[in-house]
């Protein structure tokens, strides 16, 4: 999948449901697709925000979701969910 | 919720699914059937049968469908491996669904869709054109085996042999034309999703910038 196709708030989201359980920087552009960069970019919008925060285990440098974003990842579900709850569908 | 929205939504891909690789069989065969319709115009004149008006036609309308089904395949292609690999994410799960697989798979599609909006309004006119096309081809045969017919005032064995080809044709065409309808449904139904998420953005920015409580 191509991170440019998704919107910000949809990678958002997908850092934010990896990191419930604490995962390295690493673990985590890899899973969502992103490269270093933008990874970092997204990451540090997050902990700037009180989304994500540091979590120390042994040497390793790992990130977790907070109980703050619940209401973020929320949001995002419903209104996504929302969109198979109504409105034309397709099918043969 | 998450179990009917789960349902619909795979139901979806699978009816995508399906329509895609439908397109993509027929294209094969609309392929073959166009390098079969040149091959046995070139034969024709080479065999020294006469240039006749509905031979070069079929040449041409028959080159015109085999450039337009290898589009049509190497689109359908591009969009099947997409949606192989969303199906792949959704349906490997043991036990009940997660809310979140489900969420993660509509993100999933969405960029699909995004990323590949003009393919699939490509495959909207391939289908349309290529059915027309295909539809000409059938009628084009059928005409032939008729005047062939008429001409000779009986109707030899060997006339016989355009029949298959002409219903063939016909039958690409009546695919073609039904997955160009299914796919303007299906983009029809993704472009007002996409419009509804796009409306929605502002009430997601204010939730990610809303200070804690």
């Amino acid at each position: 999948m191509s991170s440019e196709r998704r919107t910000p708030y949809e990678i958002y989201w997908e850092i934010l449901v990896f990191c419930r359980i604490p995962r390295s920087f690493t673990a985590i552009i890899h899973r969502c697709n992103l490269n270093s960069k933008t990874g970092q970019d997204y990451i540090s919008f997050l902990s700037k925000k009180g989304y994500l925060s540091p979590y120390a285990d042994g040497e390793k440098s790992m990130y977790v979701t907070t109980d703050r974003a619940s209401e973020y990842t929320t949001l995002f579900a419903k209104l996504y969910q929302a969109l198979f709850d109504t409105g034309p569908g397709f099918g043969l | 919720m998450s179990g009917t929205v789960h349902s619909r939504f795979v139901s979806e891909l699978r009816s995508f699914y399906l329509v895609t690789l439908l397109n993509v069989v027929f294209a094969a065969l609309a392929v073959a059937l166009g390098i079969q319709y040149i091959v046995l115009s070139i034969n024709g004149l080479a065999g020294g049968q006469p240039v006749s008006l509905v031979r070069v036609a079929t040449a041409a309308v028959s080159m015109v469908a085999f450039g337009l089904g290898i589009s049509w395949i190497t689109a359908g292609a591009r969009i099947m491996g997409g949606l192989t690999s969303i199906r792949r994410g959704c349906l490997s799960k043991e036990g009940p669904v997660p809310p979140e697989v489900t969420t993660s798979g509509i993100i999933r599609m969405i960029a699909h869709y995004r990323a590949n909006k003009k393919t699939i309004r490509t495959m909207i006119l391939v289908c349309t054109i290529g059915g027309f096309c295909f539809l000409a081809l059938g009628i084009i045969s059928s005409v032939e085996f008729f005047s062939m017919g008429l001409l000779s005032g009986t109707i030899t064995l060997n006339t016989y042999s355009v029949l298959p080809a002409a219903l063939f044709s016909l039958g690409i065409a009546i695919v073609s034309l039904v997955s160009s309808y299914y796919f303007m449904k299906f983009s029809k139904a993704w472009d007002l999703r996409e419009d509804t998420l796009s409306r929605s953005e502002p009430e997601l920015a204010e939730a990610l910038e809303r200070d804690p409580r």
